[in-house]
């Protein structure tokens, strides 16, 4: 798989979120679900398109669902898993 | 009485944790100190009679408000600091309460919104001291309709376009009671969770079943309900309960994996239908779970039926995909009604319910014009709004709705409501709200039709729901059509209308996206 910068994988993560709110949140640590107006069953269905873009599992029995909920959080746990393919 | 807490609660282990807070914990003693703090400031005041408001979030503050309140023979009423003002304001208005208890922690959202006659009686956060915000006059004291028959009464959304008040009656807690705690009860070093908001009345079953049992009532933050793996494993939970959602959201992401849970010995769902696939994973990650999908709406007091879930499906308990609602608690009554009449039961309608579980009217008598019907031995009967199946085995299954009502995570939620606050809020347009569930505009979605002028932007719709409607009732998505899909009676075919919002690139389908990036 090609190598993607933070900066990119941002990108993409901003875009899969556009395609499910109105507007992004305000900023990057602002929480999806008190900023936007995707409610939890949008958040789980935007995890998963996270999942099939990044080609990566994120494993939801460890980690913690507050740490998904926005932007930079999604960008740094993704960064981590992406270094690790 | 056996359902009194603060009875139960000086009869527990003093020093077992009666409420578990993230690191806030509260023991036994703890929770009966301060209900009886609470008791005490009520009585020693000038408080009139009536009902208690609840205007806190779950945890021991809240515990403790509604022990107290029904020690005194009151009821309680719950209310959200995250509804908007106009809610608020309606509820207290219907209820008209005695006094108002909140936190130190809503009362910063409460301050511009509560009308300044109610007494008001302040938690602090510590727990450890109690004030009056705004003391009780002497001599003042409204005539609230809710009696001291009354043990707590909640506000579903109502087709008039205001919320919909269900009282429901001690002795009908006490029967609902008897049943959960012989059948799916929590004894003393069991963990329980608390998933339902104070303003769900399946909370009143987390509270009240935990908490007489002598267990640890776990509360789960609003931001763990949707994905509560971790939280499931990190608190150890034994006792499950939420709605079925969070089991079919933690499938979807592939998180129940077999034997992730191993702490579970009970799981109970309730509030939506219950699915197999979500339930059969759910079943293998929780391998010394039982799993019982419960069934009954508020009106019938927290729940009338039950399943308790085999650990294998078959022909006879999958009917649709989704798990049966089963067979009706002891002492109750379901009966399929059907329009059709050839003399017998017949096997497949509208359930309908009666006993001792079954309120008989609404808050407001208006409310209840079409949901009680009479049977012929004069019996009332409530309905309600299901269509259900009964199996040659005697088993209910849930079919659908027979009406327009909707299911947001459990919530209960009447289109009607929402387009009244959309048409408020912008009188020359016609809306129609329904629940999406394929394509990339999933929940509430209104579609909208618009006369002369201008259509309202995505912003101004949804703001307008807000200024009346709590945050699940907010359409996720707003479509503005240029005219609506008619049926062979000409009538408006919501179904069809759901059909065009769940495609993707219908041509003539304009989505207005107001004030973007």
């Amino acid at each position: 798989m090609k190598e993607r910068s933070e900066s990119e994988i941002r990108g993409t993560v901003r875009r899969l979120i556009l395609e499910r709110v109105d507007e992004l949140p305000p900023d990057d640590s602002a929480s999806l679900l008190v900023t936007t107006n995707i409610d939890s069953l949008g958040v789980v269905e935007l995890l998963v398109a996270i999942e099939e873009e990044f080609g990566v599992s994120i494993d939801f029995v460890t980690v913690d669902p507050v740490s998904l909920l926005t932007i930079s959080g999604l960008t740094r746990h993704l960064s981590t898993l992406v270094e690790q393919i | 009485m056996s359902g009194a807490l603060i009875d139960m609660f000086a009869r527990h282990q003093p020093d077992d944790t009666a409420v578990e807070t993230g690191e806030q914990q509260t023991s036994y003693e703890q929770l009966l100190n301060l209900t009886r703090a609470i008791r005490e400031q009520i009585e020693r005041s000038s408080v009139g009679p009536g009902p208690v408001v609840v205007a806190d979030d779950p945890g021991a503050g809240a515990c403790a408000t509604i022990a107290a309140a029904q020690a005194l023979g009151r009821a309680y009423i719950p209310l959200s600091a995250s509804h908007p003002a106009a809610r608020i304001q309606q509820i207290l208005a219907a209820v008209e309460p005695a006094l108002i208890v909140q936190s130190d922690w809503t009362a910063n959202h409460l301050a511009d919104v509560l009308p300044d006659h109610y007494p008001l009686l302040t938690i602090s956060r510590q727990l450890s001291n109690l004030s009056w915000a705004r003391s009780p006059e002497p001599g003042v004291s409204c005539a609230s309709p809710i009696g001291s028959d009354i043990a707590y009464a909640m506000f579903t959304s109502g087709t008039t376009g205001r919320p919909k008040g269900v009282p429901v009656r001690v002795q009908s807690l006490m029967a609902y009671l008897d049943v959960a705690m012989k059948r799916f009860g929590v004894r003393p070093g069991d963990r329980a969770s608390h998933f339902f908001e104070l303003t769900f009345d399946l909370s009143v079953h987390d509270i009240f079943v935990t908490l007489l049992g002598g267990g640890t009532l776990v509360v789960i933050p609003a931001e763990q309900r949707m994905l509560p793996a971790r939280f499931l494993r990190e608190k150890k939970i034994s006792h499950w309960f939420s709605v079925p959602s969070a089991a079919d959201s933690l499938h979807r992401v592939g998180a129940l994996r077999p034997g992730v849970f191993p702490h579970l010995r009970q799981t109970l769902f309730c509030g939506e239908p219950l699915r197999w696939p979500a339930t059969e994973a759910w079943q293998a990650a929780a391998p010394n779970s039982r799993v019982i999908n419960l069934y009954g709406p508020t009106e019938a007091t927290i729940a009338i039926s039950y399943y308790v879930v085999p650990r294998r499906r078959s022909q006879s308990n999958d009917i649709y995909g989704i798990v049966p609602i089963g067979q009706i608690f002891e002492g109750q009554r379901g009966e399929i009604f059907s329009s059709s009449e050839t003399g017998e039961q017949p096997s497949r309608g509208e359930l309908r319910l009666s006993g001792s579980q079954v309120i008989s009217s609404y808050l407001d008598a208006r409310d209840g014009h079409d949901a009680f019907a009479s049977g012929p031995d004069g019996v009332s009967w409530y309905r309600t709004g299901d269509a259900v199946e009964r199996d040659g085995g005697g088993l209910l299954h849930f079919v659908g709705r027979i009406d327009h009502q909707l299911k947001i995570s459990g919530y209960r939620v009447e289109p009607a409501e929402i387009e009244d606050a959309i048409h408020r809020g912008f009188p020359g347009c016609r809306s129609i709200v329904v629940r999406c569930d394929q394509g990339k505009r999933r929940g509430l979605v209104a579609a909208i039709v618009c006369g002369e002028g201008d259509a309202p932007t995505v912003s101004a719709v949804r703001d307008a729901c807000a200024s009346r409607l709590p945050s699940y009732m907010i359409p996720a998505h707003v479509v503005v059509l240029a005219s609506w899909p008619v049926n062979a009676n000409g009538k408006i075919d919501r179904a069809a209308v759901r059909r065009q919002l769940e495609e993707e690139n219908v041509p003539h389908v304009v989505a207005q996206r107001g004030e973007k990036l």
